[in-house]
């Protein structure tokens, strides 16, 4: 049963994926990424692993989608109207596209099946271990992300004020 | 419990997904959403492995990728915008000017 959850999870999260590319607006497309964040959640918590699918919400569905949705609102192009909400050229660029990922995805199939010869079962890992190895090794690496990160995101804010007064300067 | 090999010919599908996403897409927002899509197949990947040897450390590897996934999504965000205000597209292809 577990197993059949699992399954289906992750065909629902492939599913999500796919109707994000291929929606025509983008807030749809940003909303589906949304749900396969929350979908890829669920099938860590299928899998024992509350604490990350815990992190998974909050930094990816919490943080990124709502940043990407007031991006796409501040962009957003006068919506047409009578159009397919899910678009689907299929031009030389698209299909090579396509056949490239599937050529991708049929290869690492095959390294998997052929080298993997089975003998490795999924084991449960405990929040605590987690936790304390964070704890007794891992603290200086956090802090130098958090350094790295907060770096980063500074630096982005800088870049749209600096961009947007040249603008204004240059009327 | 699904097995490593389900784990991570899955996450192979949504790398292909990805790949697929930016290789067709000229949409900024379509290219983040698919980078996104992209980092979430690695983050599997190194979920898959880390169940499959029964170690922590790629649980903290998983936290530190998707730190990183969220700075990089805001850079690009900003990115974005600066080049809808100076082009007034969100489409890559008009983004040429360093074209020789």
């Amino acid at each position: 049963m577990l197993d059949l959850l699992v399954y289906v999870t992750a065909a629902i999260v492939l599913a999500e994926a796919i109707f994000a590319l291929l929606s025509r607006d983008n807030v749809y497309a940003i909303l589906s990424l949304g749900a396969l964040i929350t979908t890829v959640a669920g099938l860590f918590i299928l899998l024992s692993l509350e604490f990350i699918g815990l992190v998974q919400i909050i930094v990816y569905a919490g943080t990124v989608v709502i940043l990407m949705l007031f991006a796409e609102l501040l962009m957003r192009e006068p919506k047409q109207r009578g159009k397919p909400i899910i678009e689907v050229c299929l031009n030389k660029r698209e299909v090579s596209a396509a056949a490239l990922s599937v050529a991708i995805l049929l290869l690492y199939a095959l390294l998997v099946f052929t080298l993997l010869l089975g003998g490795f079962t999924i084991h449960r890992i405990s929040i605590s271990s987690i936790g304390s190895l964070f704890a007794a090794e891992y603290q200086p690496l956090f802090l130098v992300v958090i350094v790295l990160v907060g770096s980063i995101i500074a630096g982005s804010f800088a870049i749209i004020d600096l961009s947007f007064k040249k603008g204004d300067s240059d009327g | 419990m699904a097995s490593l090999q389900f784990l991570l010919v899955f996450s192979f599908a949504l790398y292909a997904v990805g790949v697929y996403g930016i290789l067709s897409r000229r949409s900024i927002i379509k290219l983040l959403i698919s980078i996104e899509i992209l980092f979430n197949a690695i983050l599997i990947n190194v979920v898959a492995y880390a169940l499959a040897y029964a170690s922590p450390e790629g649980m903290i590897l998983f936290i530190v990728g998707l730190s990183f996934a969220a700075a990089e999504t805001a850079m690009g965000l900003a990115l974005a915008l600066i080049v809808k205000r100076r082009y007034g597209t969100v489409d890559i292809s008009k983004v040429n000017s360093l074209k020789g």
